[in-house]
């Protein structure tokens, strides 16, 4: 090829190149289809997990803040606890990650965190996320909002734990999607609905 | 008109009824449910409700300062208020409306839409209650009110509510009726419906990983100083940025002014194939259709992904359709026989009559001729046109600073009120004898009589009265001519009785009905007055009782007895002899009047704001409504 003419190439190369790496971000943040987004984060005794360490398992993710009500309803009505605890015995690792910032008034040093976690009996790790960066790679906005990482990586799910936001419904009449999602993971069906609305209080980034 | 010293009687009762306790309006509101950050009760708009046909309820909030309860698209965190009510027989098909929403930016880029301060949730719903005598409506809620932190709450709402009688018509009750037409339309108008205006839209797919909606409005412009915003409905498949305005301005060509916005979205599950259209929602505030006032309108379509906009198309890929005809409109005739015919009710209104009634008289010829006579009253119907005039651009004032235009709104407006309060008031001491005012006395020259028209339009806005309520709303929407139209319609019914006497002078009644003002008057005409003080006075009484939902309780007490130092301050005037301390009470006349509106604005409750950015996914947080819960009497005899 001509001088001449590997400037194009390069150019149409270079530029689809930009092209990618602009729109993986974009795609990247909470999409289900795609890689979940990678971590390593600390949980209240200063041991590192990242979500590389559980390849080949499948992965929840909570978003957590004990001071929102709905993130304490839900540990008080043992919501995540007892999912947690079941789909554990089929190997499914449960995560909750709290990705107040430090300088907010909903921040809880690691003492605190770990008490409310005694009491509440969530018994799965809780990790740090001050920067909030891994937060905003999921496209977190709520506490709670549930992820779904299959055991190849990619997202199967994002949206709310259930759908009963005001926590008025018996709970043989809520749907609880994580649950009916873990359901199709393991036997290997498609999980639907993928995405729902989360709510909950805002994340304190 | 000369001042008639009365005694101490008319000052004594108007004391003793300014300081009773004004009656909390609002008899048809059910309890408030208070708690830290807000406060919520149903309300309806009826004294005596229709017990057939389609009702109007109201799910009412307040919120203190920094708290919000969601639109139907919460944004990216909270949901909106969930109201649910027990099937019954008699109520049926309930609906809550959404009024248009505020955008409130949250820590860590995230977003809400909601209503701070005050909200009335329109609901509509059906009633067949025929034999009843009252009901009693009961819902369950849930909401949740945040400002960083949320709270949610769940309450039983009830109210009591009578039913009008067979074959009767529904009363409406004068405090809430107002309040929740005011939110009802703020509630989006479809576009479709609004003359002139359409809107179309494309899914963006130029860049895959970028995708975005272009959402373009047709026949609209920016309103003024608010920025036109566009908030999209939840989408199952798109998670929505922030809209932009992207261009817009008077198309080439035919010169349709035209706003377009860009509104950068994101697949929340990647596509295995890229859609070919999508079912996206939108509002719109923040703008106006050429010519007319501002209105939020919504629109919902199919837009095509990539290609030629759709224009009111129902599938995607389909044919663009015709648009469709603009919705029937009152013409302009119409709606000014409406107006007009409004014009002359007002005549016979508290505030209006005794004035009617006392300038006539003073309009018969009497030494003079009848030239003097048609020239006063012709004034004086220039005073009414140019104050019915006068009511315009503060209509368009008010639309532009997000407050509805309709007749009736001043009433909502609890400086207005107390001024209309503070205005009948002094006709009332005037009539007494213990305000002496220009108010077309024959003595005070042609400016007097121009004067009293525009006070007669003053007056006149005390009153909500359907006539023109159902008149004025629509001409302002139909354009400026059809607006000016109407207006001078309006002031033609209310000038009615002075252009009749400008016609035919020698015909004017009740010469022996004028006051005896030292120019030719009699004793019967001042006993007149005296009477007609009382009517002014009970709608000073009426008005006061209408404020006191608007205010506090404590600034409706300060509003009473400033009144009452008004009128002590008139009485002092006319009582003391020497020309400094007359002075002197003149000036403290004119302070405490002054200060009866600056205690009203400063005592109001909150007031209503609020919008919001609707994002992606109708949430299915609102259960449907079958009916509320009924108890009631069954109607005896």
């Amino acid at each position: 090829m001509s001088e001449t003419k590997r400037y194009p190439t390069f150019t149409l190369a270079a530029a689809l190149l930009a092209a990618l790496l602009i729109t993986l971000p974009a795609l990247a943040a909470g999409t289900v289809g795609e890689a979940a987004p990678g971590f390593t984060l600390q949980d209240l005794d200063g041991d590192s997990h990242s979500l590389s360490d559980y390849e080949g398992k499948v992965v929840v993710l909570e978003w957590v803040n004990p001071h929102c009500p709905f993130s304490d309803r839900h540990a008080r009505e043992k919501t995540m606890i007892e999912l947690a605890d079941e789909y554990g015995d089929d190997g499914v690792v449960w995560l909750a990650v709290n990705s107040t910032n430090s300088d907010h008034r909903d921040f809880m040093p690691p003492a605190e965190h770990e008490a409310w976690a005694e009491e509440r009996g969530v018994d799965y790790a809780i990790l740090y996320d001050q920067s909030g960066d891994v937060g905003r790679a999921y496209g977190a906005r709520t506490t709670p909002h549930m992820y779904i990482v299959d055991e190849d990586g990619t997202l199967l799910y994002n949206g709310a734990i259930d759908d009963d936001p005001p926590g008025r419904k018996a709970s043989d009449e809520r749907t609880n999607y994580v649950d009916d999602g873990l359901t199709a993971v393991l036997a290997d069906g498609d999980v639907s609905p993928a995405t729902t609305k989360p709510y909950g209080c805002t994340v304190k980034y | 008109m000369h001042p008639r010293p009365l005694g101490t009687l008319p000052g004594i009762l108007l004391a003793a009824l300014l300081l009773a306790p004004a009656p909390r309006a609002g008899a048809e509101s059910g309890l408030w449910h208070e708690n830290d950050q807000s406060r919520v009760r149903l309300v309806t708009p009826y004294r005596e409700m229709p017990a057939s046909g389609e009702i109007l309820l109201g799910l009412e909030f307040e919120t203190e300062p920094g708290w919000h309860v969601y639109w139907k698209n919460s944004g990216d965190a909270g949901y909106p208020p969930a109201v649910s009510f027990e099937p019954t027989p008699q109520v049926s098909g309930a609906e809550l409306l959404w009024p248009a929403p505020h955008r409130y930016e949250l820590p860590g880029d995230l977003v809400a839409f909601g209503y701070e301060g005050q909200v009335i949730y329109p609901l509509r719903a059906q009633i067949d209650a025929a034999g009843m005598d009252g009901i009693t409506l009961a819902a369950d809620l849930d909401y949740l009110v945040c400002e960083v932190d949320c709270v949610p709450y769940s309450y039983r709402l009830t109210v009591d509510q009578l039913l009008a009688a067979p074959g009767g018509e529904a009363v409406p009750d004068p405090n809430h009726a107002p309040r929740i037409a005011t939110w009802e339309e703020r509630v989006p108008e479809a576009v479709a419906s609004v003359p002139g205006v359409t809107t179309q839209g494309e899914l963006d797919l130029g860049d895959p990983g970028r995708p975005a909606l272009v959402v373009e409005l047709r026949g609209v412009e920016p309103a003024g100083e608010a920025e036109p915003e566009l908030f999209l409905e939840v989408n199952e498949t798109f998670d929505a940025g922030r809209p932009e305005v992207v261009g817009g301005g008077d198309e080439p060509g035919d010169g349709t002014s035209t706003v377009r916005f860009r509104v950068p979205l994101a697949f929340r599950q990647a596509p295995e194939t890229l859609p070919e259209s999508a079912d996206m929602a939108w509002t719109v505030t923040g703008l106006s259709p050429t010519g007319s006032a501002p209105r939020p309108m919504e629109a919902r379509r199919t837009v095509p992904a990539v290609g030629a906009p759709d224009t009111d198309t129902a599938t995607a890929g389909a044919r663009p359709a015709r648009p469709e005809p603009p919705p029937a409109v009152a013409s302009p005739a119409a709606l000014a026989l409406r107006a007009f015919l409004g014009g002359v009710v007002f005549l016979l209104t508290p505030t209006v009559l005794p004035l009617v009634l006392l300038r006539l008289p003073e309009l018969a010829p009497a030494d003079h001729g009848s030239g003097r006579s048609r020239r006063d009253a012709l004034l004086t119907a220039a005073g009414v046109l140019a104050g019915s005039t006068a009511l315009l651009p503060l209509a368009r004032a008010a639309r532009g600073a997000g407050l509805p235009a309709a007749w009736g709104a001043q009433l909502q407006e609890p400086t207005a009120v107390a001024l209309l309060a503070l205005g009948a008031s002094l006709v009332a001491l005037n009539l007494w004898g213990l305000l002496e005012a220009p108010l077309g006395s024959r003595r005070r020259g042609p400016v007097a009589g121009f004067a009293l028209g525009v006070a007669v339009v003053a007056l006149a806005t005390a009153w909500n009265l359907p006539p023109l309520a159902g008149a004025v709303g629509p001409a302002l929407a139909a354009g400026p001519g059809t607006a000016l139209l109407v207006v001078l319609a309006t002031g033609a019914g209310l000038a009615l009785p002075f252009l009749a006497a400008a016609a035919v002078p020698r015909r004017i009644p009740g010469r022996a009905l004028r006051v005896d003002d030292g120019d030719g008057g009699g004793a019967t005409g001042s006993r007149l007055a005296e009477v007609l003080g009382f009517v002014e006075a009970g709608a000073a009484l009426w008005l006061l009782y209408h404020l006191s939902p608007l205010i506090t309780p404590e600034g409706l007490a300060y509003v009473e007895v400033t009144l009452l130092a008004v009128g002590l301050a008139a009485w002092a005037r006319t009582a003391v002899r020497r020309r400094t301390w007359s002075a002197a009470w003149g000036v403290a006349l004119l302070l405490l009047a002054l200060a009866v509106p600056w205690l009203a604005h400063g005592h109001r409750r909150a007031a209503a704001s609020g919008a919001g950015l609707a994002t992606g996914v109708t949430d299915p947080v609102v259960t449907p409504v079958p009916a509320p819960t009924v108890r009631g009497a069954e109607r005896t005899g």
